[in-house]
């Protein structure tokens, strides 16, 4: 892999690091993440009762 | 050389906080929010040290806290600080932003590091030197790369080295010291700059 050297570059301050400081939109992803999982499971697990139960009704009937 | 890592060395008490924080937060993720504070410069400080853009090293930054808060679940203290576990993650990232071709590995350093390795060398701190120490650096493997970065441009004390990169205390002082003997051994060749 090729690597750039850089010399003396100019430093980042602490407060320039902290006005980029984002907690909120972090916390929306991971959450949003979640909220689309737990959509996610909803939806097979009704796909997969569905088909269990058509399953039985036509060996029934 | 100065640290960027000041605060690595935590008392119990700050231990303790720290897993009421991390025990919070994996009931809800809300709760992970003085972590992020506390951590975020330093897992800032050390992306940007391995990359060239400032924004896409933000970039990388929020990614790091996005992973380690989904998988906070899977973390659980057994001797390894959660900076380290964090450090992993940002070394995983940076990995893959290099292999995506999105940022290019950059190796940071300034006037007076070149002059504390001219010291160790004793070499004179001089142009022609300090053309011989970048291009030994551009030509180390990664992992000795690595060693030297944390050992002598962030000061990073041997347990916390270890810690990163999922090795003993020991060594990782034996690796680096090893690492740099082959900087040397490549600052010494004769190479046409």
């Amino acid at each position: 892999m090729k690597r750039k050297i850089m010399y003396n570059r100019w430093k980042v301050s602490s407060e320039e690091i902290k006005k980029h400081q984002d907690f909120k939109a972090i916390l929306k992803k991971v959450e949003y993440d979640s909220s689309w999982q737990w959509k996610s499971i909803g939806f097979w697990g009704t796909v997969g009762t569905t088909a269990v139960a058509l399953f039985f009704l036509v060996i029934h009937f | 050389m100065r640290s960027i890592n000041p605060i690595y060395h935590h008392s119990d008490q700050m231990l303790n906080q720290e897993m009421e924080w991390i025990n919070s937060a994996k009931e809800d993720p809300k709760y992970f929010a003085p972590l992020y504070e506390k951590y975020h410069e330093q897992i800032f400080r050390y992306v940007y040290q391995r990359m060239e853009d400032k924004q896409l090293s933000y970039d990388v930054t929020s990614q790091v806290f996005l992973k380690a808060m989904k998988n906070l679940n899977k973390y659980e203290y057994r001797g390894i600080p959660l900076a380290s576990w964090l450090y992993r993650i940002a070394k995983s990232e940076l990995n893959q932003a290099y292999r995506d071709n999105r940022a290019k590995r950059t190796i940071n350093i300034d006037n007076v590091q070149v002059a504390t390795f001219m010291e160790v060398f004793e070499e004179e701190t001089n142009s022609l030197n300090k053309k011989r120490l970048f291009n030994a650096l551009s030509q180390m493997n990664g992992l000795d790369l690595q060693l030297i970065e944390l050992r002598y441009f962030e000061d990073r004390p041997y347990k916390e080295i270890g810690e990163i990169l999922n090795i003993k205390e020991n060594n990782a002082k034996v690796k680096t010291f090893r690492a740099l003997e082959k900087l040397k051994k490549l600052f010494n060749k004769k190479t046409r700059l």
